[in-house]
């Protein structure tokens, strides 16, 4: 169930249950209260309960899935931009799987990287790494190699992270296979064997994100038949 | 803190791919230029110029002034290009930064030093009394190309503005309102156009003079992305009569004089198109304003015979 909440909306909210208070909310510590401070689509599931609404900049939040841009490494840290013109976030050389003082990641300017935003503390640094802290090993995370990466709008990429049915990637399989990687901060890398597939791919993806399911198809035909594919 | 935008590895080698394979990531070809959309504002001399995500206003004006004591049979003009953070977060206010800078004096060096509007024509009373015309080009979006757009802007804009009209009796200067008096338009000698070519050397080899890797690809009219990759910008302004009013390079990649007579003969089709188009766009214009009721009632329909 979602309905349109805007700044100042009383939010209806079953009090006796436990829901953990996502993004777009906030709780005034001294009244216990609950109130919107984002405008969109109240999310309200069992445990939780969230705004869904789309932002311009990308603010990190611990466990977010990002790609950034390696900018410079400063002796075990890399310093990686997840955005452009916001602070660069900071990468340890020892935040990846098998990583030691002598086994160091070679990672070079310029390089993109898959992660995990690990630490975002607005008081000190914000930290990602490439490992899977359940399991150790790397778990998809680490260096993007070769691929294209291109922006789209955040709430788009939020919707097709988590939503594993997503029509717009059902789609593109039909027409060829693809690797993907989707960043909570905006930036999708796609990879596929033919640089025209690529190119069709990442166009489909950012022609389809202002406009509704039923256009998908459509709009992914027309992408590939323009390049000829 | 990283301000600026970060260039991946990846997106420089898939457009330099890309490119080598002739593709470019809008779809267009290397030698296409944008669409154009001119929009002509009610008021005279207000342009709006969009060129893709690039979007540039211009606005001229006009005021009576002093002319200088060493040209006293020279109107003034002046282009003031001011970028701000508006356009895009890697122009910073209060300062102005190389590219700027840039592209500053190629607006100027195009449009004013070129002569395309005659200052002689602007003198009132000699030594004493001129007009002054002024452009001002505000940047609201940037997507590359921002020479481009705002020359186009500031020379439709010239054409298309209208200075009050004066009696002079004396040394009394008297200007009539829109409203008495039709106003007059500004003598434009010629309009420049301004191209602006990108290079790119995808084997990463210089060669100053030019044999066996020379593998150079010059394309049209880049994107704010394929801007951030060039490894060298040539800008030339040509008008429809074959006379380039400037050619600039400034540093980046040498290249071949055969490549450079090339990217002239490209620039002089792209202006001719330009020309055409923004002519149209004028006459449109005018015949928009001069018919209907307001045109059958004004007082001069009385003298001259319409049919």
């Amino acid at each position: 169930m979602s309905t349109l909440i805007i700044p100042g909306d009383s939010i209806p909210i079953n009090q006796k249950s436990e829901q953990l208070i996502g993004p777009g909310l906030h709780i005034d510590l001294n009244t216990k209260e609950i109130i919107p401070i984002n405008s969109g689509l109240l999310q309200n599931g069992n445990k939780s309960i969230h705004i869904e609404s789309n932002s311009k900049r990308y603010i990190p939040q611990t466990n977010d899935y990002v790609i950034g841009t390696v900018t410079g490494s400063f002796g075990d840290i890399f310093r990686v931009s997840l955005s452009n013109f916001s602070s660069s976030v900071s990468l340890s050389a020892m935040a990846f799987p098998n990583a030691s003082k002598k086994n160091r990641p070679n990672l070079k300017v310029g390089s993109l990287i898959y992660a995990r935003v690990s630490n975002a503390d607005p008081i000190v640094d914000i930290e990602i790494e490439c490992i899977d802290p359940t399991t150790g090993k790397d778990g998809g995370f680490g260096l993007l190699e070769d691929g294209f990466v291109f922006d789209v709008n955040l709430a788009f990429a939020r919707n097709l992270l988590f939503d594993a049915n997503h029509p717009i990637l059902k789609l593109l399989v039909q027409k060829c296979k693809f690797e993907i990687a989707i960043g909570l901060n905006g930036k999708i890398w796609i990879k596929t064997d033919d640089l025209k597939y690529t190119l069709a791919c990442s166009k489909s993806i950012q022609n389809c994100q202002s406009v509704t399911s039923t256009r998908f198809k459509e709009i992914i035909n027309t992408v590939f038949k323009e390049l000829g594919l | 803190m990283a301000k600026g935008i970060e260039v991946s590895i990846n997106e420089k080698s898939f457009v330099f791919d890309a490119l080598k394979q002739g593709i470019r990531l809008d779809g267009r070809k290397l030698e296409d230029f944008r669409n154009v959309d001119i929009t002509l504002g009610d008021e005279y001399g207000y342009v709006d110029v969009r060129l893709g995500k690039t979007r540039v206003v211009a606005r001229i004006s006009a005021e009576i002034s002093t002319p200088f004591e060493d040209r006293p049979f020279e109107g003034l003009f002046t282009v003031s290009t001011e970028i701000s953070p508006m356009a895009s977060a890697m122009f910073e206010n209060q300062r102005q930064s190389d590219d700027e800078l840039l592209i500053s004096r190629a607006i100027e060096k195009a449009v004013r030093r070129s002569g395309a509007l005659d200052l002689e024509s602007l003198c009132i009373i000699a030594g004493s009394k001129c007009w002054s015309i002024r452009a001002d080009v505000h940047f609201l979006d940037y997507d590359g190309g921002f020479i481009d757009a705002s020359c186009i802007a500031v020379m439709t804009g010239l054409q298309h503005f209208r200075k009050n009209d004066i009696t002079v009796s004396g040394e009394q200067i008297v200007i009539h309102s829109v409203e008495e008096r039709e106003p007059v338009e500004l003598s434009v000698l010629h309009v420049p156009i301004c191209v602006t070519f990108a290079f790119f050397n995808p084997e990463g080899v210089e060669e100053n003079i030019k044999g066996e890797s020379n593998n150079e690809i010059y394309i049209v009219d880049t994107t704010l992305e394929e801007d951030l990759l060039k490894d060298g910008v040539l800008t030339v302004a040509v008008n429809k009569n074959r006379e380039v009013c400037q050619i600039s390079k400034a540093g980046g990649l040498p290249m071949d004089a055969l490549t450079l007579m090339d990217c002239g003969r490209k620039a002089y089709d792209i202006a001719v198109e330009l020309t055409n188009q923004i002519k149209k766009l004028l006459e449109a214009d005018y015949k928009r304003r001069n018919e209907g009721i307001q045109y059958k009632l004004r007082a001069e329909n009385d003298r001259i015979t319409v049919e």
